[in-house]
Parts: structure tokens; C-alpha cells; sequence
């Protein structure tokens, strides 16, 4: 089923409230109409906030391993750019650096785990591993993904949900990848005609 | 020592939300000199989130409700509430100039004949000392008033009112729509307080889809946005905001000379005088504000002699099932926002199974937001593999909000604490709320019966449900109930005290029992009746 339940066009904000004034003969008492609502004048940027070069909790060698895994979990590809262009490792930081003591110290023991995995399984820190190596890292570590038994597992979870919360609230994730086509001011909704 | 400074007024009114807010401006058409106190502030456009990003917000938006203006919660009312022996259920409280109206769906159900009439009926709870038909008439009049989009259908269980025109179906309604059918289920449109066309100086929907956020234009019904221009223009009107309302006094009589209010700015007390005292606050706060108001005359609180107020507490029980149609999946993506829930299951029996429950639920369906893939932390694995399966499914997202009924108990109750009080000196309130056998068997059924709903529908995957029951989604009514017997209630049929002539309660609080429906219209339609009760009164010299 194809489906073209649009408003027809999107239109821009001040022709909206223009329009939707003029609905009501101009004599509109609204005072939110004129004293400058939050809204969309046009298609919102793409442009994330600067990538930090100062991390609020994580070391930048620690930031750079989540920038390396969060770009595994969720890749630029054809279709779209990925969590790096997306700036999720800041993301991930900021959040961390609000978390409680217990949440700060499970992604620095997870940090640490996966630095020995790298070390065990290739001799080297994770930084210096191949792509391939890192992603295959990264199926040791979900292996167990729904139902974490180890310090590695949860890791792997805490690491998973803040980049898809990071990744699907951008500006990338949410225009690019998902191609979300609301949020603005339709004149009408048609519904489905299927 | 208080000074009275304020004239006196014919009316007072505590509590400015859909309640105090449509009563004070029927009361000021009516020729009254109103009054209306309100403890929080007025909001501006800066205060809400109006069409956001969640990339423009702190934390890309993570922690935020995504609907609340900050503003209207603030810490010290929000950390003024405990909980004792009791399940976690959601107490409704706002403080703001339009209260809860300043952000709501808007549903506007009427309720049928039956819910006024549970112990006739069903052999449960208590009958309401209305009739449907008593109340019809004033359900008609906020319709009108307020413009309320739905289309008639004819079914007992909701009757039809005085509707705009309705939405259309999404795509994923209408595939919902045919799996309700084959199961005998009806589903209608959206009955909501939505403009679909212009209505009363107010432009219509612009289909932002975010309903709850706030309007920035006014398509949802507000009571600033709706009632205070009709109210200033009478020139009877007069609305005090920052008034935190601590106590009700009372004279030699036994009948209420003032209320002592705080200034939550200044932090001054002072006391407003009138004729005639509503108490609107919402049924929290108004229980809170009736169990605090204590003197000779009064020890248990004002209208309280047989220990009524703050008890039979209840509201809904909550289910909300996640999942993604199977016809939908891969498809393009399209607009889906429209104005937030288009379309509503009211209350149905499945023709063979015989509930083990009393009472029933409602499916408000996609009452949700479309923006974001909710299901993308439960899809499993990582890679473009993992990315591309969160696109794909994303389409055929689906919700069905389920709203149960809860039976209204005598120990299901709030109190107050005196030895805790809020940053204002006042005893905070107290909840003590445990659900039921019963209402735990209905939970149980809004979980089983929604799920046959989705697998008739067929989807591809379907998010885990929450494991404990969720109440009360804001509709907390019922703890200063009315009723005919005084002992067993504390107003009579026109949301007057039993006990103090000059004193009346309209909010969701004068409910005698909860079904399954929104309780807002419900409150609008008595708030409507008691003002043109009040105004009658008045004009005789009764009150």
C-alpha cells in the first residue's frame, strides 16, 4: 500500500499563520500569533553541533573508541550519513557526564573490558584494530544482546541505546535517515485514500 | 495577622483549568462580579516547545516530557506529594494560568447513560445523583462553545454530540479499522476539542501533529485562548495569578467569609473575600485545599464531618501497545502527523468472552508522535543491516493507548500530611492508592484484547509492553464526590458542599465514579451547570 496522506505542501511558517489569520477575517486575538511562536520558517538544517575537543567526562582517547563503535552500530551508507557525522559521541558524553556515579563507572568498566578484548583477541588497543577487527569485536560483545550477563554485555547495551537515542534525535537521523516528513503547518490533512 | 484588602466579590474561584475557567466565564456573562485565583503564572509562547526539534533542545531533547511547559511544573509543587502504602499512580497537577487546558489532547467524550448509573446497572460503586439526560443539555452548550471535532455514529456507549467535522483516517487507522471489524469492533473518528474548520474567532488544525505540546494557535481548546477574552469583555472579570490558595475561612455561621491565599512571588498572604466560593483546583489540590482548611467547625476540614473528602480516589488504568503493521513496512515515508489521535475504539464487548471483571476500557488509537522509531533499541544486532531495518519498519508504526475504568474504593484516598509542608508552609498531600482484583483483571484484558487486535491487523513486530500497570494519565477524579446521601458524599447534585451552603467543588474531584472515558468534557458540562445553577441562586437571593 503506497500512501499520500500529505498535507499538500509543506508550507512556510509566515505564510501559514498568514493564511490561518486570514481564515478569521484578520480580526485574530490570539496573542501567540504575534509575539513569535517557535516554529520552522523553512526546511530545518542538517548541521550538527561542533564534534567537542574537550569531552566533559570521557578521556578524548575514550570518546574516540565511542566514536569508532557508535559509527559501527549505526554506518554512513548509501542512504544516509551515520552516528559520526551525527556527532553521537558528543551526545554520549554529555549524557554520561549527567548520569550518576554507578552509570559513569559501568562505561568506564566497559571501556576498559573492551580495551582488554581488543588486547586479548589482536594484541593491540582498539584504536590501533583494523575496521574489521573492531566490528568483529563488536559481535563479541552483542552476542548476548537482550539478555546481558557480563560487564560486556551491558556495556554493549548502554552503548547501543545511547546511540540510537543520540543517532534518531539528530538532525541526520531524523531528515536524512528516516526521511520524517512532519512537524510542520499543513493547510489540511487529507488521510488515507487507499 | 491578615488584612482583607481585596472588594468583594460575588465569586470566588480557585483554580483556573477547564473547570474554574469555564465556570468563571459563564458566571461573568451571567452578571456575576468573578474573581479567579490561580497559584501558578500565566504562560507565554517562550515557555512551550511549540514544532522543536529535539536536536535544538539540551541532550537532544532526551530528557524532556516533549509535551510539558516546564514552567507549569515547578519542583516546589512536583516535590510537594509522597506516597504511602501505595502504587505509583500519576497525580495530575499543574500550576499555570489555564491549568491542565494549557496542554491536552483535547478528547471530549460524553458519557453514557449507564456510567452515571454503575449500582443500578452494574451492582458496583455508587449512581451519580444525575442523569445523562440532566447533564445532555450542557454537554451540548460546551460542544458548541468550545468546538469539538466527531462524527455521530449512534452508539450508546458514546453518545453522539454537536461535532465539526471529522478526521481522516490514517492508513494505519484504516488497516486497524478492517482488523476491528472482522473482531465486531467500532472505531470512530477522534472526538476531540480540535478545530477541523474555523470556529468561534479561532483558526482551524494546522496538523502539526502535537497536540499536547501546547497550540501556538489556538486550534486545541485553552481557556485563556477561549474563555478570558469572552469573560474581560463583560467586564465582570478579574483573574489574580501567583495566588496560591492555603486555606478557607469560615465565620461564626459555619459559612466561608474568604480564602487566605499566598503570593507565591512576594510571598505576602492576604485574604479575598466574596459571596460565593467554587474551588476548582483540580482533584489533588482541591482535596488538599478542603483537608487543609481545618477550624472549630470544621476539625477533619471544611465540608468534611463524615471523613469523605480526600477518599474514593481513582482515575485510569493504563496499557499502551507499540507495534508496526506488516502492510505498512518499507513503504515511503509520508506525513502521518496530522492532529495527534484520529481515530478512538470506545468500550466493547468481544461477543463470546465473558470478562471476569466489571467496568471496561477505551483504545484511544495513535495518540502518540510520529518523529521518532521507539522500536529501534529492541531491533537486534548493529550495522547497515541493523539501520536499515529501523527505516524500513518506521512506516508501519502503530499505538493503541488503552484507558481503563478503576473502581472508586473508600480506602483508595489522599490526605495530608501536617508535619511535612511545601515551600510555602502548607501540609503536602498524601497518596494511598492500591488497584484492585478487579482492576488488575481489566489491565490484564486491555493487554490480551489489544494484542488480538494487532495480530488481526498483522504487524511484524511489536514492542514489550509495560510490565506493571500504569495510572492514572492525568485523570485523577473522584475525592470530594457527590452524591444524594450526605453521609456517603460530601456535594450535592450542583457541586454544592452538603455541609457549607456558599461553597461549591467543580473539578474531576465532584466525580462519583470514573469510567473509561476522558473525564474532561464531563467537567466543562458540570462546571456549565452549576455556574447557570449559581447565577439563579443568586438572582433569587438563595445564595
Amino acid at each position: 500500500m503506497s500512501r499520500t496522506n500529505d498535507p499538500p505542501g509543506g508550507i512556510d511558517r509566515r505564510r501559514a499563520l498568514h493564511l490561518l489569520a486570514g481564515t478569521v477575517g484578520g480580526t485574530v486575538s490570539l496573542p501567540v500569533l504575534s509575539e513569535g511562536a517557535k516554529g520552522r520558517e523553512s526546511a530545518p538544517e542538517t548541521q550538527e553541533p561542533e564534534i567537542v575537543t574537550n569531552p566533559k567526562f570521557f578521556s578524548r582517547d575514550e570518546l574516540q573508541v565511542i566514536d569508532v563503535l557508535s559509527e559501527i552500530i549505526i554506518p554512513a551508507d548509501s542512504h544516509s550519513p551515520g552516528a559520526r557525522a551525527a556527532h553521537v559521541s558528543t551526545f554520549t558524553d554529555e549524557l554520561v557526564s549527567q548520569s550518576p556515579e554507578t552509570t559513569k563507572q559501568r562505561w568506564r568498566q566497559g571501556l576498559a573490558e573492551v580495551e582488554l578484548l581488543a588486547k586479548s583477541r589482536h594484541q593491540r588497543t582498539l584504536l590501533a584494530c583494523s575496521l574489521a577487527e573492531q566490528v568483529e569485536l563488536m559481535r563479541v560483545i552483542s552476542q548476548n544482546e537482550g539478555s546481558p550477563q557480563n560487564v560486556q554485555d551491558v556495556f554493549f547495551a548502554d552503548l547501543k541505546r545511547a546511540t540510537v537515542d543520540g543517532y534518531y534525535r539528530s538532525a541526520i537521523g531524523i531528515h536524512k535517515d528516516l526521511e520524517y516528513q512532519g512537524n510542520k503547518y499543513g493547510l489540511a490533512f487529507s488521510g488515507c485514500d487507499h | 495577622m491578615t488584612i482583607p484588602k481585596q472588594p468583594l466579590f460575588d465569586v470566588c474561584v480557585i483554580g483556573s483549568g477547564p473547570a474554574g475557567g469555564v465556570l468563571s466565564k459563564e458566571l461573568a456573562e451571567a452578571g456575576a462580579k468573578v474573581v479567579l485565583v490561580e497559584a501558578g503564572r500565566k504562560m507565554t509562547p517562550k515557555d512551550f516547545r511549540y514544532h522543536t526539534w529535539p536536536y535544538e533542545m539540551p541532550l537532544r531533547g532526551l530528557n524532556e516530557t516533549g509535551s510539558q511547559p516546564a514552567a507549569a511544573f515547578p519542583s516546589e509543587l512536583l516535590d510537594a506529594f509522597r506516597y504511602e502504602n501505595s502504587d505509583k499512580v500519576g497525580i495530575g497537577r499543574v500550576r499555570a494560568v489555564g491549568g491542565r487546558s494549557i496542554h491536552w489532547t483535547g478528547v471530549c467524550l460524553r458519557f453514557a447513560e449507564d456510567d452515571f448509573r454503575e449500582r443500578s446497572t452494574q451492582g458496583i460503586e455508587d449512581d451519580w445523583p444525575i442523569t445523562y439526560k440532566e447533564l445532555a443539555p450542557y454537554y451540548s452548550h460546551v460542544e458548541k462553545m468550545i468546538g469539538v471535532t466527531g462524527s455521530r455514529e449512534n452508539l450508546p456507549i458514546v453518545p453522539d454530540g454537536d461535532y465539526l467535522p471529522p478526521l481522516k483516517f490514517r492508513c494505519s487507522e484504516k488497516i486497524l479499522k478492517a482488523a476491528c471489524s472482522k473482531m465486531e469492533i467500532p472505531m470512530i473518528p477522534a472526538r476531540k476539542a480540535l478545530l477541523t474548520v474555523p470556529h468561534d474567532n479561532r483558526p482551524p488544525c494546522h496538523y502539526c501533529g502535537h497536540c499536547d505540546s501546547g497550540c501556538d494557535v489556538g486550534a486545541i481548546f485553552s481557556v485563556p485562548v477561549s474563555m478570558f477574552p469572552k469573560a474581560e469583555r463583560t467586564g465582570n472579570f478579574t483573574l489574580m495569578e501567583n495566588k496560591l490558595a492555603r486555606e478557607i475561612l469560615v465565620n461564626k455561621e459555619g459559612q466561608v467569609r474568604a480564602i487566605s491565599v499566598i503570593d507565591t512571588v512576594t510571598r505576602r498572604e492576604e485574604e479575598i473575600r466574596a459571596r460565593v466560593f467554587v474551588v476548582s483546583c483540580g482533584n489533588a489540590e482541591t482535596a488538599r485545599l478542603l483537608l487543609n482548611s481545618k477550624s472549630p467547625r470544621f476539625a477533619n476540614g471544611i465540608a468534611n464531618s463524615n471523613d469523605v473528602v480526600g477518599r474514593y480516589l481513582t482515575g485510569h488504568i493504563t496499557y499502551g501497545a507499540r507495534a508496526y503493521l506488516e502492510e505498512l513496512v518499507g513503504t515511503a515515508p509520508v506525513n502521518n502527523d496530522g492532529a495527534e489521535d484520529h481515530s478512538y475504539i470506545p468500550r466493547f464487548k468481544l461477543g463470546v468472552r465473558k470478562p471476569d471483571y466489571a467496568g471496561g476500557f477505551q483504545i484511544q488509537v495513535q495518540h502518540t508522535w510520529f518523529m521518532l522509531p521507539y522500536h529501534a533499541q529492541f531491533v537486534r544486532g548493529f550495522g547497515e543491516q541493523f539501520k536499515q531495518q529501523v527505516r524500513s519498519l518506521q512506516p508501519g508504526y502503530c499505538f493503541l493507548g488503552c484507558f481503563g475504568k478503576v473502581l472508586a474504593k473508600y480506602e483508595n484516598r489522599l490526605t495530608v500530611d501536617p508535619l511535612q509542608t511545601d515551600n510555602f508552609g502548607i501540609p503536602i498531600p498524601v497518596v494511598h492508592f492500591r488497584f484492585s482484583d478487579n482492576d488488575m483483571a481489566l489491565w490484564r484484558d486491555m493487554i490480551r484484547t489489544s494484542g488480538e487486535i494487532l495480530d488481526t491487523a498483522k504487524v511484524r513486530l511489536r514492542l514489550p509492553g509495560e510490565l506493571h500497570p500504569g495510572g492514572f494519565a492525568s485523570h485523577d477524579v473522584g475525592t470530594v464526590r457527590m452524591g444524594s446521601n450526605p453521609k456517603t458524599s460530601v456535594l450535592n447534585s450542583f457541586c454544592q458542599t452538603h455541609e457549607v451552603k456558599n461553597l461549591f467543588v467543580v473539578d474531576g474531584s465532584c466525580f462519583t465514579t470514573a469510567p473509561e472515558k476522558n473525564p474532561t468534557l464531563t467537567i466543562m458540562a458540570l462546571a456549565v451547570r452549576t455556574a447557570h445553577h449559581m447565577a439563579d441562586a443568586m438572582r433569587k437571593g438563595d445564595l
